[in-house]
């Protein structure tokens, strides 16, 4: 096997000799100390394989012999590179698929937070991207512990961060001191306690049992329900402990201001001048299109791939389309009340339920409108903790 | 001549023993022949000693101890090295010469 291998690795040829003593020119290269192989009978004598480095010697003594002899072929590394030149086009894009992708391989392509309770994706995001830290850069060039030491430094309720490389991708996993809920199997008895001091102004038992009431004050850990389903003591003590659920809500107004939406929409087929910034290499590249609309209406992207033919390259570019007004069309009030209620939702966080939304509206003197907003929204205040575990 | 027999004997019984002790083939250390075969199809001889004919239909190889004769069909030499020959084809009988 690693003889066969060899031999396909250095070059060989194939000879044809025209003799009618075989043997002897066998018996011949083998006290000549050569190495022949496919040794095979042919019509008027034989044909075999010899090494390049015999070559020589062997061409000798068949010469010395008067045998009629000839090269039929040559193979081995000699002729592989000949195809491989042949298909030079193919190597040379695989080499450069795999040089590209080595490149590629040494930026952040991606960035995902992970654990983030109090604190939202977006705003993680935006501190890294203010700290340089964004889609493109190298990855030599981050200093992991820096940028867990930025974030704990600007979020402080974060107690640790850890910041990982997986691949392309950056993954920053955080730890609020307030270690987030845990979700626990059904199997596990548990009581639903309070998040946060709050006012419970709903409760809805599925199952264990109701420990407050519509109207209760309840101090942050309080039980809202319990899955102690025991009673008796002594001998006729039953005991039965359950995974506790239900839904209990306090009802919350909050008010915001400095809402941003755009007034106006590109109509259909409007043309525009862009404004892109790419982010390469921890720099920053403005490219703008000539004459861009005075007072334009814009549209942001963020965090676009720059794409090659098809395929999208790690560089983002964040793009700014600015439309001529005259060209757009006002956006409905359905448009408008519906990017309110999104941005309001945002703002709350996902364990909380608009129930109610009333906003006033006023210009920021351009395109823009800024709206200030009333909210009456339901919050779910319980989560789990194991029964017996810091129990109030 | 008495002398040189028994020595030649005595020599022999000492590498017997010598490959018995050591677990190698007897051949390596004598010279003599030694042949692999591979079911029918495939022969292989060490320590041979050259070709003496060779025709698809038959091989001869000398050897120490004589003549060793591979018949067959469509016998081929896979390989030639110094002290190797391994035969390729269909084998249908491979044995010494009747001296």
């Amino acid at each position: 096997m690693v003889f066969d291998i060899l031999k396909s690795l250095k070059t060989y040829y194939v000879l044809r000799v025209d003799t009618a003593f075989p043997e002897k020119i066998l018996n011949l290269i083998q006290k000549g100390g050569f190495v022949v192989w496919e040794v095979g009978i042919t019509g008027e004598g034989m044909s075999l394989k010899c090494l390049s480095s015999d070559m020589p010697a062997i061409e000798g003594l068949l010469n010395s012999l008067g045998a009629v002899w000839e090269i039929t072929r040559i193979r081995g590394a000699e002729t592989l590179i000949k195809n491989l030149k042949r298909y030079k086009g193919i190597i040379f894009a695989a080499f450069a698929c795999f040089v590209i992708t080595l490149i590629f391989s040494g930026f952040v392509w991606s960035l995902e937070v992970y654990g983030a309770r109090g604190i939202s994706e977006q705003q993680v995001i935006n501190c890294l991207y203010d700290s340089g830290v964004r889609e493109g850069c190298l990855k030599r060039n981050l200093d992991r512990e820096e940028i867990a030491v930025s974030l704990m430094t600007e979020f402080p309720s974060l107690s640790e961060a850890q910041v990982t490389f997986e691949g392309t991708r950056l993954c920053i996993t955080l730890f609020e001191r307030d270690s987030p809920a845990v979700i626990y199997d059904t199997s596990v008895a548990v009581d639903l306690v309070a998040v946060k001091d709050a006012v419970v102004d709903f409760i809805d038992v599925y199952n264990g049992r109701g420990a407050v009431e519509a109207g209760q004050s309840v101090a942050k850990g309080d039980i809202l329900i319990s899955g102690d389903l025991s009673y008796g003591s002594g001998e006729e003590a039953f005991e039965k402990k359950v995974h506790s659920m239900g839904k209990v809500l306090s009802y919350e107004t909050a008010e915001f201001e400095g809402i941003t939406v755009d007034a106006y929409l590109p109509g259909e087929g409007a043309k525009y001048k862009s404004i892109k910034t790419y982010y390469l290499f921890g720099r920053v590249f403005t490219v703008s299109d000539a004459e861009i609309p005075e007072n334009p209406v814009k549209v942001m992207s963020y965090a676009q791939p720059v794409r090659v033919l098809m395929f999208s390259i790690p560089v983002l570019y964040d793009e700014i389309r600015c439309y001529n007004v005259d060209e757009c069309i006002p956006k409905s009030e359905h448009e408008i009340a519906s990017e309110i209620f999104s941005a309001t939702q945002e703002l709350l966080g996902d364990k909380c339920t608009i129930t109610d939304i009333t906003y006033s509206l006023k210009s920021d003197g351009g395109r823009r409108l800024l709206a200030r907003v009333r909210v009456d929204y339901s919050e779910s205040i319980a989560e789990q903790r194991p029964i017996g575990e810091n129990d109030k | 001549m008495n002398n040189k027999k028994r020595l030649r004997e005595l020599t022999r019984e000492v590498i017997g023993s010598l490959a018995q002790t050591f677990e190698i083939e007897e051949g390596m250390l004598s010279g003599e022949m030694t042949v692999e075969m591979v079911g029918r199809r495939s022969c292989r001889l060490t320590n041979h000693r050259g070709i003496i004919k060779y025709t698809p239909e038959e091989v001869r190889i000398k050897t120490e101890s004589g003549v060793f004769r591979v018949c067959g069909e469509m016998l081929k030499i896979k390989g030639l090295m110094a002290e190797e020959i391994i035969i390729e084809g269909i084998i249908e009988n491979a044995a010494y010469e009747e001296v």
